[in-house]
């Protein structure tokens, strides 16, 4: 079996002139939450249009659930929303997820109840879809692409528009459907949703991969110590002799020491050998944000 | 393959009937014809043709006055028996004669208007009240209401952007949209068939207060069940073009719009040119003319057909296939190549 659910090799798309995904080359593994961040405009939602069939490349390739199986059928154990939860607005929200079972020929009107209980929807879902809040629609959505149990979801900014209660809400939804096989990609433009939600992220800017990995893996060449110190001349002196400390720096009143968060009692025993006493030590874990400003540059001010 | 269209089909049909927009076409198709017949069923009772078509003219006699005589095809049936409803007795031989001269002429006029007068009658009974409805208002509304089914049914779907909700569900864009023409004929069959079940109980009300009392009038029902295959098949050319055009532009309002619009221009353009002995040669190609050859019902045309003769069937239906292999042809061809964006809410 494949370990990577999806995999692009220089997926590109332009409209016109404009280059919306740039050879992008990404790899999702199978069994995880995959974070696709990146700003508005990053080609996050071309490159799942993409590998949804919606959206033509203009070049390069991608392979769905495997190389073995045509892209219909690979489509056929996939749910996925993008963009917004798009249904029949004058059908009540049971009778569009029984349009969309009913045309992908699988499932029983008992999954169908059982979808609408697990999205909270079972009460409403007699009425009509254009009378659904936003929220109700997202819900919906995530029923539709729960639908014949697929082994990987594409999620298209699951919780936009809803309001903190529901997006709370919907992210441990997602955290317990990626909990079992199953495989979640999704995209957002929320750096916290992705800090909490996945196990790996690949972040956007201009329709390229800027960098991909695990949060954790990209967050721990981040990790930094804020000391304050008697003597801060002398103790940068003693801390940038160590071949572990990848940076120090005065910034203020105090010093930013770049170096791993388990290996802070080792810098306060340096210290103390150099006859420099702390006054203060602090651990600062760098958000996806911060790391984030740093990678895309200029546009990372679109990015929430 | 197959399997998988005709579920697809059904599915169609699952959404399509469950819309309010095929009933209010349907209302509409059924307004119309019902309109035309009421219309001729009073035109009949009030007299009809015969009742409507009179003479008029001036006498002067013997005293020297001007006598002012007018005359119905009703009142020419009366002399016929020998009551003449007039004192030619008070006219002089040589005026006598200029009124034989005036009646004589009208009666051969009323002969025709009596047998139009039966026409018009036997229009308001079945089988001919059917093919009278299936002429007059399918053949030419028709033709509109189903451009706009057509339009609608695919056009929406970019509209709520819920073809992208749709696709991603692996259903095959060829599949898809094969499964919509097909749920598009049926409901054309459906609705041309309701208004024609319309117009034939309208027809049993009707024949009730006719003359004569039948129910039935001449006609063959044969023929009534040919000119129904045949407007389907008319349908078709005009329900590719409806379709292309929603697909073309992402929307069911421009393809109603430019689907309509042809139609109405078509008619138009086809008047003004019908004036230039060039077009004649190649007219039988313009889909108006060719579809209304094709229907061949009475004086009823579609469109822009009804300038000069008419082509005939057989190439009229070739014609026809033409515009519906290419517009059809088209119309899959771009959905199956097109991007699929999110809503645009028209």
């Amino acid at each position: 079996m494949n370990d990577f659910v999806i995999q692009t090799n220089a997926l590109t798309k332009r409209y016109g002139h404009i280059l919306a995904v740039d050879q992008l080359s990404l790899e999702v593994p199978r069994g995880r939450i995959f974070g696709l961040l990146g700003p508005n405009g990053s080609g996050k939602t071309t490159t799942i249009g993409m590998l949804l069939g919606l959206v033509r490349p203009t070049s390069g390739s991608f392979s769905l659930l495997g190389s073995g199986t045509s892209h219909a059928e690979a489509l056929h154990r996939v749910g996925a929303i993008v963009e917004q939860p798009y249904f029949y607005p004058y059908l009540s929200g049971r009778r569009n997820l029984a349009y969309f079972q009913g045309i992908s020929g699988r499932g029983s009107p008992k999954e169908l109840d059982d979808l609408l209980e697990q999205v909270g929807l079972a009460d409403r879902a007699g009425d009509r879809f254009q009378t659904y809040s936003l929220g109700m629609k997202q819900r919906l959505g995530l029923a539709y692409t729960l639908l014949g149990d697929p082994e990987l979801l594409i999620l298209d900014e699951p919780t936009n528009g809803m309001d903190p209660a529901g997006m709370a809400e919907v992210r441990d939804l997602i955290r317990s459907l990626g909990s079992s096989d199953r495989t979640v990609l999704l995209s957002s433009h929320l750096l916290n949703e992705v800090e909490q939600i996945c196990d790996s992220v690949a972040i956007l800017s201009k329709g390229k991969v800027i960098a991909q990995g695990a949060v954790g893996d990209l967050l721990h060449p981040q990790e930094q110590v804020r000391l304050r110190t008697s003597e801060d001349a002398k103790a940068v002196e003693v801390l940038a002799a160590l071949d572990w400390v990848e940076d120090v720096r005065i910034e203020g009143e105090a010093l930013i020491v770049t170096a791993p968060h388990d290996r802070t009692s080792e810098l306060s025993e340096a210290l103390g050998r150099a006859g420099v006493y702390i006054s203060e030590i602090t651990p600062l874990q760098v958000s996806l944000e911060q790391y984030f400003l740093e990678v895309t540059g200029d546009v990372a001010g679109e990015i929430q | 393959m197959i399997g998988h269209v005709l579920r697809l089909t059904r599915w169609e049909w699952f959404k399509l009937h469950r819309r309010r927009m095929p009933w209010i076409l349907l209302i509409i198709g059924v307004a119309i014809s019902q309109l035309i017949f009421w219309s001729t069923y009073a035109f009949v009772q009030s007299g009809g043709v015969a009742g409507q078509s009179r003479v008029s003219f001036e006498a002067t006699d013997t005293a020297g006055e001007t006598v002012e005589i007018e005359f119905t095809c009703a009142d020419f049936a009366d002399m016929r028996e020998g009551e003449l409803p007039l004192d030619m007795e008070r006219f002089s031989q040589e005026e006598q004669q200029n009124i034989a001269r005036n009646l004589l002429q009208f009666a051969e006029n009323c002969e025709s208007v009596d047998e139009d007068s039966n026409d018009m009658r036997q229009a308001l009974l079945p089988p001919n009240s059917l093919l009278f409805a299936l002429a007059s208002s399918l053949a030419f509304f028709g033709v509109i209401l189903m451009m706009i089914l057509a339009a609608s049914t695919t056009g929406t779907e970019y509209g709520w952007g819920t073809l992208r909700t749709v696709l991603v569900k692996g259903v095959g864009r060829w599949q898809l949209l094969a499964a919509k023409t097909l749920a598009i004929g049926l409901a054309s069959v459906g609705l041309s068939a309701a208004v024609l079940a319309t117009v034939g109980v309208a027809s049993v009300i009707a024949s009730l207060t006719l003359e004569g009392g039948e129910l039935v009038g001449a006609g063959e029902w044969s023929d009534l069940a040919i000119s129904f295959g045949k407007l389907i098949y008319a349908y078709l050319p005009y329900v590719a073009l409806a379709v292309l055009m929603s697909v073309l532009t992402s929307s069911s309002g421009m393809g109603i719009a430019i689907g309509v619009g042809y139609y109405v221009i078509e008619s138009i353009v086809v008047g003004i040119l019908a004036n230039f002995d060039w077009f004649e040669s190649f007219s039988t190609f313009v889909l108006g003319r060719a579809s209304s050859g094709w229907l061949e019902i009475g004086e009823f045309t579609i469109g822009g057909g009804g300038v000069g003769a008419l082509p005939d069937p057989l190439p009229a239906a070739m014609v026809m296939l033409g515009y519906i292999v290419i517009l059809g042809g088209l119309a899959f061809v771009l959905f199956q190549r097109k991007d699929v964006a999110g809503a645009k809410g028209g």
